[in-house]
């Protein structure tokens, strides 16, 4: 059965005949996830100091969903919200992690916010890469 | 160059950049990890919830909380502190935990 549909099929799979959504790069029957707007926002994490919350105008005339990650200036590695900062870890020497926390990210209909914990004795820079997504519902 | 479709962003050329960030369209058959997630189900739900997605595999999803009126935060699995709300997926169901509304995206695309 062919598709009354645009569709891009995975090489090697047949665009006329697949039915799994899984086989093609594109289908013009699914909606695809967009990115509305991205950015990036650079801000300081005070030593020794919880919940830190810096606050990015998204300008959408919605509530949308927001995906992020943060670097610290001074490491390679990125990390997640819900997470902490993990410079290695070991089976044996267990996680040295570097002491800033991304404990979540939110938005309303104005703002995104960004909250963090330090838990070094030192001022820290985080670069945020921030990405505006669809409508939350 | 693969067969597909590829729409540039104004400034860029479409013939010859390679940077899919350049595109506001960029699907081309022989890259396809390049792949266009596609929704199949949206929808907002109040407290503990089981949302059947009948896909037969593990999709991608995504969850938010709306943890005060308006304001709404991306959730993950089982948080390791215990607090807040949290979610599971597998082949037949999403499963929701927590108090208040989650809004939640179930997409097509395989993460089994």
């Amino acid at each position: 059965m062919t598709h009354l549909a645009f569709v891009i099929a995975k090489k090697g799979k047949n665009a006329e005949t697949a039915t799994d959504p899984n086989d093609f790069v594109f289908h013009s029957d699914y909606n695809t996830f967009k990115i509305i707007a991205t950015g990036t926002k650079e801000v300081t994490l005070i030593a020794s100091t919880n919940n830190q919350s810096f606050t990015q105008a998204h300008n959408q005339r919605f509530i949308p969903l927001i995906a992020g990650f943060a670097k610290e200036s001074t490491l390679d590695q990125v990390f997640l919200p819900n997470g902490g900062n993990v410079n290695f870890y070991g089976v044996k020497a267990g996680y040295d992690i570097s002491g800033a926390i991304f404990n979540y990210i939110s938005a309303n209909i104005t703002n995104i916010t960004f909250n963090f914990s330090n838990t070094s004795a030192s001022n820290k820079t985080v670069t945020i890469r921030y990405y505006v997504l669809e409508k939350v519902n | 160059m693969g067969r597909g479709i590829k729409i540039a962003l104004d400034g860029y050329d479409a013939f010859t950049d390679t940077n899919p960030d350049h595109f506001s369209l960029y699907v081309d058959q022989d890259e396809d990890d390049l792949t266009l997630i596609k929704e199949k189900t949206y929808g907002v739900v109040n407290g503990n919830a089981t949302i059947a997605h009948s896909l037969g595999y593990v999709p991608f999803c995504l969850v938010f909380q709306e943890i005060s009126a308006g304001n709404w935060r991306k959730i993950f699995s089982t948080p390791l502190d215990g607090i807040g709300g949290y979610f599971t997926i597998d082949a037949t169901n999403l499963k929701i935990y927590g108090t208040g509304n989650f809004a939640y995206h179930i997409f097509y695309d395989k993460i089994s």
